[in-house]
């Protein structure tokens, strides 16, 4: 019962978070899916992202998002990504950016977060983490 | 036949029994002096700091693998595909204005074309604007004026009927001069909107 309780706070929570848009799909090729709360659904150009989001291209796919804060992110073919956390809010000096590539190759371009709060950005890759200091760079996770 | 089909099966099985899966991380040249990531594994950490250097990462305990240098070109061509796909980092353009006012100067005046050919190259974009003054006058007018002067570039926009997802309207009257001066002075320089499509 508590923890029932506890989840379904977690989800409204999250699902309020989730209802603000933290980037725009600017790049796109082929297949390219995302799981946003549900089932995982095709997305186009100018297509919006949010917090929590996971990512999926195809084969000989690929796409290139752009984030509030400019960072600029990329994904090639067969790749798995998933926007942890996102959080850009100047006003209030809030700063968040969690994300993980599980499979596949990233392109990396960091923007604002990753220059005002270097220490918030967490790039998470399965053997560790990419810590980033304005940075431009490519990650490869082979299977 | 069959001896074929046996040694095609070993040879697909090996990397699910003997490899583990391998990362690998590049540093790419982004045109800016702070450039570097650190690579961390539970087994320690590596810096890359020179653009086109790379490591491997093997498992989690073990320590990221020493730093290599690798051919731009070789790189640019093994991951086309994901670089074709980075878009293009923000572009931020300066308008500056009469004093006192929100007439454009008029050199401002004639780079608004290129700030609507920015835009129709950039789709779908968002744009940013954010009006300044100088420190002359009171801080609470060059507020509003900061604000009128955003809001006749975001009008200017709308008239051209560019194609835009959204646009925000910021002001912060004489709080962020680009070239700092004391309170009560006139300063062209500052008299200024900045515009950032992105």
């Amino acid at each position: 019962m508590k923890i029932s309780l506890a989840l379904s706070i977690v989800a409204m929570a999250s699902s309020l978070w989730g209802a603000e848009s933290v980037a725009i799909v600017k790049n796109l090729k082929g297949d390219v899916l995302v799981k946003q709360g549900g089932d995982y659904k095709s997305i186009e150009r100018g297509s919006y992202l949010q917090s929590g989001d996971i990512l999926q291209t195809g084969d000989n796919s690929s796409v290139g998002v752009a984030f509030n804060d400019g960072t600029m992110i990329s994904l090639g073919p067969k790749s798995l990504f998933v926007v942890s956390q996102y959080r850009f809010k100047p006003s209030a000096n809030e700063y968040d950016f969690d994300m993980t590539l599980s499979k596949g190759t990233a392109a990396v371009e960091t923007g604002k977060i990753g220059k005002l709060a270097p220490q918030n950005v967490s790039f998470k890759i399965p053997q560790g983490s990419v810590g980033i200091r304005g940075t431009k760079f490519i990650v490869e996770v082979e299977e | 036949m069959t001896p074929f089909v046996i040694y095609a099966g070993v040879i697909l099985a090996l990397p699910f029994i003997f490899s583990h899966p391998k990362t690998t991380v590049v540093l790419l040249d982004n045109n800016r002096s702070s450039n570097g990531v650190i690579v961390t594994t539970e087994g320690g950490s590596t810096s890359l700091d020179t653009p086109y250097t790379q490591t491997f990462l093997t498992t989690p305990d073990a320590k990221p693998e020493a730093v290599s240098r690798v051919d731009a070109t070789e790189i640019r061509k093994k991951y086309a595909q994901t670089l074709d796909a980075l878009p293009q980092p923000p572009v931020t353009l300066l308008f500056y204005f009469e004093e006192g006012s929100v007439q454009l100067t008029s050199e401002s005046k004639s780079q608004t074309a290129a700030l609507i050919d920015l835009i129709k190259t950039r789709q779908p974009c968002f744009v940013d604007i954010i009006g300044h003054t100088d420190t002359e006058g009171e801080a609470k007018a060059n507020y509003d004026l900061a604000l009128k002067r955003a809001q006749m570039v975001k009008s200017f926009l709308d008239e051209q009927k560019v194609e835009m997802k959204d646009v925000s309207v910021v002001s912060y009257g004489e709080s962020d001069p680009l070239i700092p001066t004391e309170d009560g002075v006139a300063e062209p320089r500052n008299r200024r909107v900045e515009v950032t499509v992105r």
